[in-house]
């Protein structure tokens, strides 16, 4: 696949992003009294956070022609939201770079960064979706590129703060946190698919407006990959039960399940994205 | 990385070109030339004729069918746009508007080659140059031009029916149209681009009307 390096930038950013929400919603149920405890408990989310968001960084690289032009991608603020996501990644990588460090050193002061940290990224990710919205390709010129990108954002945040922040944490702090993020991604899901009809319906009208000289198929591709998206669909309600019945009732197998289903599910829905026939 | 050499305008107003769809054979010898003159691997077109068909065949309930089925040829290239939507978005302002002139030009200086000016432009100009990694697009034979030349496409076409000049000027000879089907909304990036359309595409632009 042509844009690979982009699949694996995306959600490994946007996974990110969800990590330090969900870090940040988890701050204030940690402990008054033992600080050091809670950014003991908090240290590991922290630093996979910030290896995701590096790690993608450093993928988007992959599909630069000539990086070593690449400093000269900060040039056009003014105009370009490729120049803004790059300035919004660099800055939230910085924050969440220091939070992370604050926090093994054992200062407090980390604290204080993480939503700072949370608001940068979540301008960062509203410029990368608005990247694509303001292409000239036509499954991405629609609201809800949006609506796909914070999307990803909170079921896979959701799905690393099971693993990664939960299990660490006193029995009822557990069952609030994962009782949250449950309820996030069955909202997150709902929303997307509450607005697939319209994107449907402005997708059948530009099946007439595609001008032959643009090079890039996408609409073709996403037809042509119904199947993959009636599975990414299945995969993305399946998980989001899943994610419910967990926080309710627990149970390692069941998390299992729905961290699976809804990875999966992000990957295929992403791989339709960046289909462009 | 490809050399980036600079021009001085090589007009004092907006270029832009003129194509007569109506007389295209789609021989493609602009396309063919362009290519040759730019030494363009397999699968890189500054210039790019397309084939535009439609119409069918309708019964007249006496058992004979009536058809009004067209096919005709489009050669487009850059048309170095008003409001370039390639310019706009480009991260680093390698893909850069000239004063003057009026030329979208791609400084290799400065291009990354993310791709975004080819996700961008509609009309499929911006092509990654795979030697060096970086943006290309017609430059309107800038070279050429500086020389007093004419663009290779305009000299090339052995029916007459590429013309290029100043658009103000375009426009007054042959009027102002650049939507016919197979085109994008010139309301996008408004185009420096006239064509007279071939006589398929005004059926077309009549039967939406």
């Amino acid at each position: 696949m042509h844009e690979l390096p982009l699949l694996i930038f995306t959600l490994l950013v946007q996974l990110s992003v969800g990590l330090t929400l969900f870090i940040t919603l988890a701050l204030p149920r940690q402990p008054f009294g033992d600080r050091a405890a809670a950014t003991r408990t908090l240290r590991l989310p922290l630093l996979i956070a910030c290896a995701s968001a590096g790690v993608g960084l450093l993928c988007s690289t992959l599909h630069l022609g000539y990086p070593l032009n690449a400093l000269h991608a900060l040039r056009h603020v003014s105009s370009s939201w490729l120049s803004r996501e790059i300035v919004f990644a660099a800055a939230y990588l910085t924050v969440l770079g220091l939070a992370t460090l604050l926090a093994l050193f054992k200062q407090a002061l980390w604290r204080t960064l993480m939503p700072l940290a949370l608001v940068v990224g979540i301008v960062d990710v509203y410029c990368m979706s608005a990247i694509y919205a303001h292409s000239s390709v036509v499954t991405w010129t629609h609201y809800t590129t949006w609506l796909t990108f914070f999307g990803s954002t909170i079921l896979l945040g959701a799905t690393a703060q099971a693993w990664l922040i939960a299990r660490r944490q006193t029995l009822e702090t557990r069952r609030r946190l994962l009782s949250t993020g449950a309820m996030l991604v069955v909202a997150a899901v709902a929303v997307r698919l509450l607005f697939q009809p319209a994107y449907i319906e402005y997708l059948s009208q530009m099946v007439h407006r595609d001008a032959a000289t643009f090079p890039y198929r996408s609409l073709d591709a996403w037809y042509d990959l119904a199947n993959v998206r009636a599975i990414g669909w299945l995969l993305a309600v399946a998980g989001a039960a899943l994610m419910s019945v967990s926080a309710q009732r627990g149970g390692r197998g069941v998390l299992i399940c729905a961290s699976l289903a809804l990875v999966l599910s992000e990957v295929l829905f992403r791989y339709v994205f960046f289909s462009l026939g | 990385m490809s050399q980036f050499k600079e021009y001085a305008p090589v007009s004092p107003t907006q270029l832009g070109f003129y194509i007569d769809s109506s007389r295209c054979s789609g021989c493609k010898a602009c396309q063919v030339a362009c290519k040759d003159k730019n030494d363009l691997e397999p699968g890189r077109r500054y210039r790019r004729v397309y084939e535009v068909n439609g119409g069918g065949f309708i019964p007249t309930g006496q058992g004979g069918l009536l058809n009004d089925v067209y096919a005709y040829t489009l050669s487009i290239s850059c048309n170095h746009c008003d409001d370039p939507i390639c310019t706009k978005n480009c991260p680093t302002t390698a893909m850069h508007k000239r004063p003057g002139d009026g030329i979208v030009r791609v400084n290799t200086d400065k291009c990354v080659g993310c791709g975004y000016c080819a996700w961008s432009c509609p009309y499929g100009a911006p092509q990654r140059n795979p030697e060096t990694g970086q943006m290309s697009k017609c430059d309107f034979c800038i070279d050429l031009q500086a020389k007093g030349e004419k663009p290779v496409c305009v000299t090339t076409c052995p029916l007459g029916a590429i013309h290029f000049g100043p658009v103000s000027e375009l426009r007054e000879r042959f009027g102002a149209l650049c939507d016919v089907k197979g085109l994008p909304d010139s309301t996008l990036t408004r185009p420096n681009l006239i064509v007279k359309p071939h006589q398929g595409a005004q059926q077309e632009g009549t039967r939406h009307a």
